[in-house]
């Protein structure tokens, strides 16, 4: 191409910066180094607030410590907490319950967050607002909303015992809090209750991202709604699918406030959690070598839950 | 296989008219394409004709069958899309394969035909794998073989070469006409280029924000463009537009443009003293020989392509912008240049003054500057 009219533009000379210490970072030559520059406050920070406080906590665990104090490190290595925790009768029921909650809540949650998802992804008017609603618990702080919670369900005053007395559904008003099936059908609801929003907005995202084309090609190829729901919609969504899963049980079994507020673990342990039998051990009893041997076993179920979900549902990432 | 008729078909968005009385006959077999910029209602049309959509008013009938009330899965027809849509999630038999098994085909059956239709493709050895290990080419092929595979009446194509780069273009181009024409299906495909367009349709289909301005083969309407759009669109690089005057002297009526000598067809008589648009393909303008009346002209820029150089030149007072039409219709620019095609120049063109005239043979095409309309 031969441009005959136009003449060149004059333009000024880029400017050379000699960045740090002589060093210019932005050269090809040392862009790793400004990575690793950027990145070191946020490793220091993680080591000293996380790191440290585990390994300390792994530390404790093999050593017969009640309050912990700087001379832990003085006794000798023991598995006694280990043996107790095994034999403990308290133990097998808070794992019990732990993974019951996890099964229960779960599921539902994710029913529900689905369900939810889908509702709002439709056209109508008003959309807007329908997914603000849903975001809604999930924007709420877990204790104000376990606080409103607890007078919801309050067996004398709350109004969901007067909604289902008014209902006919129950001749007599239900001690949400004080019997074990109803403390955790009720740790339940309020866990769905907080839980879902986060599932239906992951949900949503993912709805968004399928193409419309793939619907119109399903419907010209004669898929009714139900078979483009099985055969385009859920495997689409397979992925995000699996990280809302992983996050969720990840979130129910380490999750604390909500059942402290509620129940405190009780009635007679019917909600006592890993989580709230480890808050037990440690703040109330002050038995801090057992408490952290049950953090350190908390820890490796955590670890190994999500290791096998990501395994799980990275199948599903095509 | 089956003819479609297209009767008064409109199609309105609130206010927004995206389709203005589209009538069309599609003879059975026939090699359709809508072209035209984009909103200019080509894929609205095709999304109706597919059932994706409602017609505001109007009618289709397929095969004899009116289906405008059809649902898609009903009205027999398959669609390939821009973007192929193949389901990222299923291997390539399992996409080829999805359409007969929706309809509840038996899975012998399904496995029978999709192998002949990844055989007629070239596709046999892909079929176990997911789209995401095929290329842009590949993935296009499945796209046609999940049309192919049901056996329809009528294939819709929406854009459906425009994801992939030029040299594959060509030949995905030449493909789909060779299979179109074996297996003699009625095909309606939706482009905005208009090289595919005419390289490919038996008839085209030209239309601009939502009305049809021409229907006709590619030789019709390169040749007889029906408006200044039309004669703009098509033809690459597009068509010089000038002002002219009408005059008669002793050999005939001709139109004056800027010391250039433009024969004129007879029916401009009526224009005589007035000043028409005057259409000059790039390929008709020639470097003049001798004293023949000819443009003066300072060229801007020269494109050399080897055998043939581009010689962009502009005449202000003289010329008239066009919008520019490809995919996207822009307004038109002030400064807008006008281009000479010219084979074989030998010596390379200097910046210096040169004398541009017209072929002998080349055709002149008139358009009344209010109407735009052609003049003939």
């Amino acid at each position: 191409m031969t441009d005959l009219t136009q003449p060149r533009p004059v333009t000024a000379p880029v400017r050379r910066s000699s960045g740090l210490f002589g060093i210019d970072l932005a050269s090809p030559r040392h862009a790793r180094k400004l990575g690793y520059l950027l990145l070191l406050p946020a490793v220091l920070l993680i080591l000293g607030i996380l790191v440290y406080p585990m390994l300390l906590a792994i530390e404790i665990s093999f050593h017969d410590v009640k309050f912990a104090t700087l001379s832990f490190g003085a006794s000798d290595y023991t598995l006694k907490n280990y043996v107790k925790l095994f034999t403990s009768s308290d133990f097998w029921n808070a794992i019990g319950v732990s993974a019951k909650l996890l099964v229960v809540v779960t599921s539902i949650s994710m029913l529900v967050g689905l369900g939810a998802a889908l509702l709002v992804n439709q056209q109508f008017r008003g959309r807007g607002v329908a997914r603000m609603l849903i975001a809604l618990p999930w924007a709420i702080p877990e204790v104000v909303a376990v606080i409103t919670w607890l007078w919801i369900l309050d067996a004398s005053f709350g109004v969901l015992n007067w909604m289902l007395l008014k209902l006919g559904v129950i001749g007599l008003p239900i001690s949400w809090l004080n019997q074990p099936l109803p403390a955790f059908s009720a740790v339940t609801m309020v866990m769905v209750w907080k839980g879902f929003p986060f599932i239906s907005i992951m949900i949503l995202a993912g709805l968004q991202s399928i193409p419309e084309e793939y619907y119109q090609a399903a419907r010209v190829d004669g898929a009714n709604v139900w078979k483009r729901f099985i055969w385009i919609t859920l495997p689409c969504l397979m992925p995000v699918l699996g990280v809302s899963l992983v996050l969720t049980v990840l979130w129910v079994f380490r999750d604390f406030s909500i059942i402290n507020v509620l129940t405190g673990g009780g009635p007679v342990g019917a909600t006592e959690t890993l989580a709230i039998m480890t808050y037990e051990e440690a703040f109330s009893f002050f038995r801090m070598g057992y408490a952290s041997a049950l953090g350190v076993v908390t820890l490796i179920i955590c670890a190994l839950i999500s290791a096998f979900l990501v395994k799980k549902t990275s199948h599903a990432v095509f | 296989m089956a003819d479609i008729q297209i009767q008064n078909l409109n199609k309105r968005y609130g206010s927004f008219q995206a389709l203005h009385d589209m009538s069309l006959d599609v003879k059975d077999g026939e090699f359709i394409v809508f072209v035209g910029p984009s909103g200019c209602g080509k894929s609205t049309a095709l999304k109706i004709l597919a059932g994706l959509e409602a017609a505001s008013t109007g009618s289709i009938i397929i095969g004899g069958e009116d289906v405008t009330e059809l649902a898609p899965a009903k009205r027999d027809i398959a669609m390939v899309f821009q973007n192929y849509a193949l389901y990222p999630h299923l291997t390539v038999r399992q996409n080829i394969g999805f359409g007969l098994m929706m309809r509840g085909t038996d899975k012998k059956q399904i496995n029978q035909r999709v192998e002949r239709a990844a055989q007629a493709l070239e596709i046999s050895d892909l079929l176990e794998r997911r789209p995401k290990a095929l290329s842009g080419g590949q993935r296009q092929r499945v796209a046609l073989g999940r049309a192919i595979v049901r056996e329809p009446q009528v294939f819709l194509m929406d854009e459906p070469l425009s994801n992939l780069d030029a040299a594959l273009r060509v030949q995905m181009r030449a493909e789909i006409t060779a299979l179109q024409r074996r297996i003699g299906v009625t095909t309606i495909y939706v482009t905005h280029d208009q090289t595919e367009a005419m390289t490919m349709a038996d008839r085209i289909v030209i239309m601009r924000k939502g009305v049809v301005q021409q229907i006709g083969s590619p030789d019709a309407l390169f040749n007889r463009p029906a408006n200044m759009f039309v004669a703009g669109f098509i033809g690459s690089p597009a068509m010089n537009f000038l002002r002219g005057k009408v005059q008669r002297d002793d050999r005939g009526l001709f139109a004056d443009a800027g010391g250039l000598r433009l024969p004129v067809v007879e029916a401009a008589a009526s224009y005589l003293g007035k000043t028409v648009i005057c259409g000059i393909r790039p390929e008709s303008l020639d470097l003049a020989r001798g004293d023949a009346p000819a443009l003066e002209i300072t060229p801007t820029l020269v494109e050399s392509l080897g055998t043939e150089a581009y010689v962009h030149f502009k005449l202000p007072g003289q010329q008239v912008a066009t919008a520019v039409a490809g995919e996207h219709e822009h307004q038109p620019l002030g400064n807008g240049t006008l281009i000479a095609r010219l084979y074989d120049v030998g010596t390379p063109l200097s910046g210096g003054t040169i004398r541009l005239g017209l072929k002998p043979q080349a055709s002149v095409h008139l358009f009344d500057p209010a109407t735009e309309q052609a003049i003939s």
